[in-house]
């Protein structure tokens, strides 16, 4: 079954040029969680995530960890780790016996702050503790216990930082809980000001089944009454079993202690009545913003989510800022699988299948610096970008559909109120796009998005001859499973004629005038077009993603408009998106 | 009821008048046709039809005795009880086989006259053994070189009646170097004749052998056409293309289209499909070739990418092409696929393709008859 965040529209929250993406990634993020992803790491926009080596990888310990207290033989070992290449040993015999991260590095002042550290502690009766030593005061935030046969465990732990700039570490200390001396590993430990998981989430019921709809229009909630300062928040649920109810839900008005939702449709809408949802309210105003004026730990926010597919595959989608008018982006890093990545960072490791195998790592501008132009040696990846910071002010409009079990995610932005405006789409998507007889599962999987942004332009605009700034022509799939990882892909439109002609370059597109339709057929992406290096061309139709290609309509007046009895939704350049059909949409 | 397939069988008219190459082609595409189980609906009333300087011998067609034998274990040989044969007058000839048993039925060269009861077919035009049958009827013939035609001749013929389709096809007689064709989708020739645009085939006058060849699908086919291709001494392939377009919407009752062409169709070469739309009016629409989505001036279609010769682990590509109608106020529409395949750009004309299809040029595949199927040759050489 299909999901959809279907037209949320927010507004951007200030700052200068901001074009809505933090706004939009914000929701995003959690219309996910609340339909099953699951949060595996997060960063502000400061380098390293805070820790020197957190990633464990440096091979000297002394790059970023001491040792106190008479302490020997930490060592970083291949024996045992995360991900990557190694972890650190840490095995303490007596009392004082601790260590203690190097500085931990730009934190600011009186933020709070979440860290996550990944142990494998399975000594019963071995323990440490996890400090937040600020200028030589010391807060246990937390103990790792020992538990046998555990694994690798995942720590959460949050701390604030006060004023000044002032010595700030984490410390592990030894506790002695009587039990037999045995190793800790320690890895992927990272630090971050969340502006995604703790961030504006006013209520959480994620997980639950607290959550109402009461037709036509209103939310419920068994534990929360809503109340008047909740208007203008949203809502994010997920409903598994009625299809279109599942969503991002502006709240209008409160009603006897219920949420009354901007349903974003036409005539009559009406929600169907349901029982026992997760959600999540959400105070967008809180959301990273990506503007000029906003410093980089705020506008270069980002997530890795992992999906709830058997799969679990792994998405990162971090916010991006280079200097100049329309430079707001979103970068989306795929991994078809749980692939291991550096905590420091967000790159996947280079062993790992993922879209920087064809389109390179997350960087930021010129001299490395968002406040810089943007700069094709480093603002890599692919991207949202489409819709910029043109018409500062009018916020977007955020489409998104994915199913059941996360086997795909396609996000549309769609950029201000007049429909007419050129720039007004940001468009990326990925998944596995379905398993046929040529194509495993995982060779199934590709992405999409932009890879090259000059000035902002429409991801869905074919016609441009700049192919790196149309989503459809820029993409990755994974290759033949031994010959090579990601290799590039595209999707593939109908060509006629010796020149130029396309189907989507015709002046007179109609609908099949036999019986009305608009001739809609799966998309079909082509695998390595040109046999390169890896050479494993291939063929296939995307399947399960609610996504077609057909009629080009007229992109002026018929953009956004029902087709086919509102199955499905013209967006652009005879592109479609399947749609809940109880809705109509707004054009 | 199966597919009817005709393989290099050769016509040598033995004149290099210019008047006589364009009938040849008249004549010998009416009796592929009927070969074919078309129907006959229309035809100049015109002794050449069965002139008994063009029907050489007639075994119960228009007379004689329906008495063509054939057995399995005699490959290549054809029987009469009643006889008729005779060497020199028939040694080179065609014989038209009109069997019931559709992997019999077919047109082949006479290599050898055994006896006045006894031919062997050449090798060239048949690769399979016979299926055992008797009692057919068939004719000895050289097209219309014999007696020609004068210059305005014309036939009709509409799909097998078992199909149930209303296609019809008119060919005449346009020049000495050309035919016209012209489709009537809707079947009604004697009547409102609903035509399309007629397609003009140039054939050449100044050589006077033909090889010929030919695939008519079976009446109950779902991909139904008839493609008619023959090589000439001057090197070039000419074909006719007559079917119906498949995955057509509900509603679309008359998909019927003809094509001609002097070359191997690439993909954006000349590619126009003759048919009508909703309004009855003529339209031309075209195999669509995929490429990537990017500027419209994208020509490196994805079916001559070398690297796309063979995709998904090794497959050999082929397909039928999704069918745009032109881009005018009268179409602007996907219309349906193709009936017949087409291939990759990157293979060797004429090589076995995937063991049952025959790689010609540019991206075009025919279908292979069976696994004793003789290659098509590009050579007139008797």
């Amino acid at each position: 079954m299909l999901h959809w965040i279907r037209d949320c529209a927010v507004s951007n929250n200030g700052g200068t040029g901001n074009g809505s993406k933090g706004e939009s990634n914000y929701l995003i993020y959690h219309f996910l969680r609340v339909g099953g992803w699951e949060q595996i790491w997060e960063c502000d926009g400061e380098d390293d995530n805070h820790f020197v080596d957190g990633s464990m990888e440096a091979d000297a310990l002394t790059a970023g960890w001491t040792q106190l207290g008479g302490l020997t033989g930490t060592v970083k070992t291949t024996n045992e780790k995360h991900m990557g290449n190694q972890s650190m040993s840490y095995q303490p015999t007596g009392p004082g016996e601790n260590l203690r991260s190097a500085g931990l590095t730009t934190l600011q002042e009186s933020t709070d702050y979440q860290i996550s550290i990944w142990a494998k502690a399975e000594e019963i009766g071995e323990d440490f503790d996890v400090i937040f030593d600020e200028n030589g005061v010391p807060t246990t935030l937390g103990t790792v216990n020992g538990l046998a046969a555990s694994g690798w465990r995942r720590f959460d732990y949050s701390f604030s930082t006060g004023a000044g700039v002032v010595p700030r570490f984490v410390r592990f200390d030894r506790v002695d809980a009587g039990g037999p001396v045995g190793p800790f590993f320690i890895d992927s430990c990272f630090i971050y000001e969340s502006w995604f998981e703790y961030n504006g989430v006013d209520q959480d019921y994620i997980g639950t089944t607290d959550g109402d709809f009461v037709a036509p229009d209103l939310f419920d909630s068994t534990a929360y009454t809503f109340v008047a300062g909740d208007i203008g928040k949203y809502i994010a649920t997920w409903d598994g079993v009625n299809v279109g109810n599942s969503g991002v839900y502006k709240i209008i008005a409160i009603d006897t202690g219920r949420a009354q939702l901007d349903l974003r449709a036409g005539g009559s809408p009406a929600m169907t009545p349901s029982n026992g949802l997760p959600w999540r309210l959400l105070d967008v105003t809180a959301a990273p913003r990506v503007a000029d004026s906003v410093p980089d730990t705020e506008r270069l926010a980002g997530y890795m989510l992992e999906s709830p597919h058997s799969e679990s595959w792994r998405m990162c989608l971090r916010n991006n800022f280079a200097a100049s008018a329309d430079q707001t982006f979103l970068v989306m890093t795929c991994c078809p699988y749980d692939g291991d990545f550096d905590v420091e960072s967000g790159h996947f490791y280079d062993y790992e299948a993922s879209t920087q195998d064809v389109f390179g790592k997350y960087g930021k501008g010129l001299n490395g610096n968002a406040s810089d132009t943007f700069d094709p040696a480093n603002n890599k990846g692919l991207f949202l970008r489409g819709y910029g910071a043109n018409n500062p002010g009018s916020g977007s409009r955020v489409y998104l559909m994915t199913d059941d079990d996360g086997s795909f995610v396609n996000i549309l932005l769609r950029g201000g109120a007049a429909q007419t405006d050129e720039d007004i789409t940001s468009w990326g998507l990925a998944g596995f796009t379905g398993a046929d007889a040529y194509h495993t599962l995982r060779e199934s999987f590709a992405q999409f998005g932009v890879a090259y942004a000059s000035s902002a332009l429409d991801d869905m605009d074919f016609k441009t001859s700049q192919h790196y700034t149309s989503t459809p022509y820029c993409g990755c799939q994974v290759g033949t499973v031994g010959v090579g990882w990601m290799n590039e892909a595209q999707m593939m439109v109908l060509g006629v004629g010796a020149t130029s002609v396309s189907e989507k370059g015709y002046s007179n597109p109609r609908p099949n005038p036999f019986d009305g339709n608009d001739w809609l057929r799966r998309v079909k992406i082509c695998r390595d077009y040109t046999g390169g290096a890896t050479n494993s061309p291939s063929e296939k139709v995307i399947t399960g993603w609610g996504l077609r290609a057909g009629t080009r309509k007229n992109d002026t007046t018929e953009m956004f408009s029902d087709v086919d009895s509102g199955e499905y939704l013209y967006m652009r350049m005879g592109v479609y998106f399947k749609m809940p059909g109880q809705f109509t949409p707004l054009t | 009821m199966g597919d009817i397939h005709i393989r290099n069988v050769r016509l040598d008219d033995g004149g290099s008048s210019s008047t006589h190459i364009d009938r040849q082609f008249l004549w010998m595409l009416w009796e592929i046709f009927l070969l074919g189980r078309w129907q006959e609906i229309d035809k100049t009333v015109s002794t050449v039809w069965t002139d008994p300087a063009n029907v050489l011998l007639d075994k119960g067609i228009d007379s004689g005795t329906a008495d063509l034998a054939v057995l399995s274990a005699n490959s290549h040989q054809i029987t009469s009880a009643s006889g008729g044969f005779d060497a020199g007058l028939h040694e080179g000839k065609i014989i038209s086989l009109y069997a019931t048993d559709d992997s019999n039925r077919g047109m082949y060269n006479i290599r050898r006259v055994i006896d006045a009861n006894t031919i062997l077919v050449d090798v060239r035009t048949r690769g399979a053994t016979w299926v055992d049958e008797s009692s057919m009827s068939g004719r000895i013939h050289v097209g219309s070189s014999g007696a020609p035609f004068s210059s305005t001749e014309y036939f009709v013929m509409q799909a097998p009646a078992a199909s149930g389709r209303n296609l019809q096809v008119h060919i005449s007689h346009n020049s000495t170097t050309s035919l016209f064709v012209t489709g009537y989708p809707k079947g009604d020739w004697l009547t409102l004749k609903t035509a399309t645009t007629t397609e003009t085939i140039d054939i050449v006058y100044n050589g006077s052998i033909y090889r010929w060849n030919a695939f008519l699908a079976d009446a109950a086919a779902s991909e139904f056409y008839a493609h008619i291709y023959a090589y000439d001494n001057t090197d070039i392939w000419r074909r006719i293309i007559v079917g119906e377009l498949t995955d057509v919407a509900v509603g679309d009752t008359d998909p019927g289209f003809v094509h001609t062409n002097v070359v191997w169709s690439s993909l954006d070469d000349n590619g126009e499909h003759q048919m009508i739309n909703e309004f009855d009016v003529p339209i031309e629409c075209f195999p669509a070739f995929y490429k990537r989505a990017r500027a419209l001036d994208e020509e490196n279609k994805r079916e001559q990418q070398l690297a796309a010769r063979k995709i998904n682990g090794g497959l050999a590509k082929v397909f039928r092409p999704i069918v745009l109608a032109e881009d005018t106020a009268d179409g602007g529409f996907v219309r349906g696929n193709v009936p017949y395949e087409f291939c990759n750009y990157h293979y060797t004309d004429f090589d076995e393709f995937t063991s049952t299809r025959w790689k010609m040029g540019q991206h075009v595949v025919v279908p292979r008859n069976g696994a004793d199927d003789i290659t098509p040759l590009s050579s007139t050489a008797a």
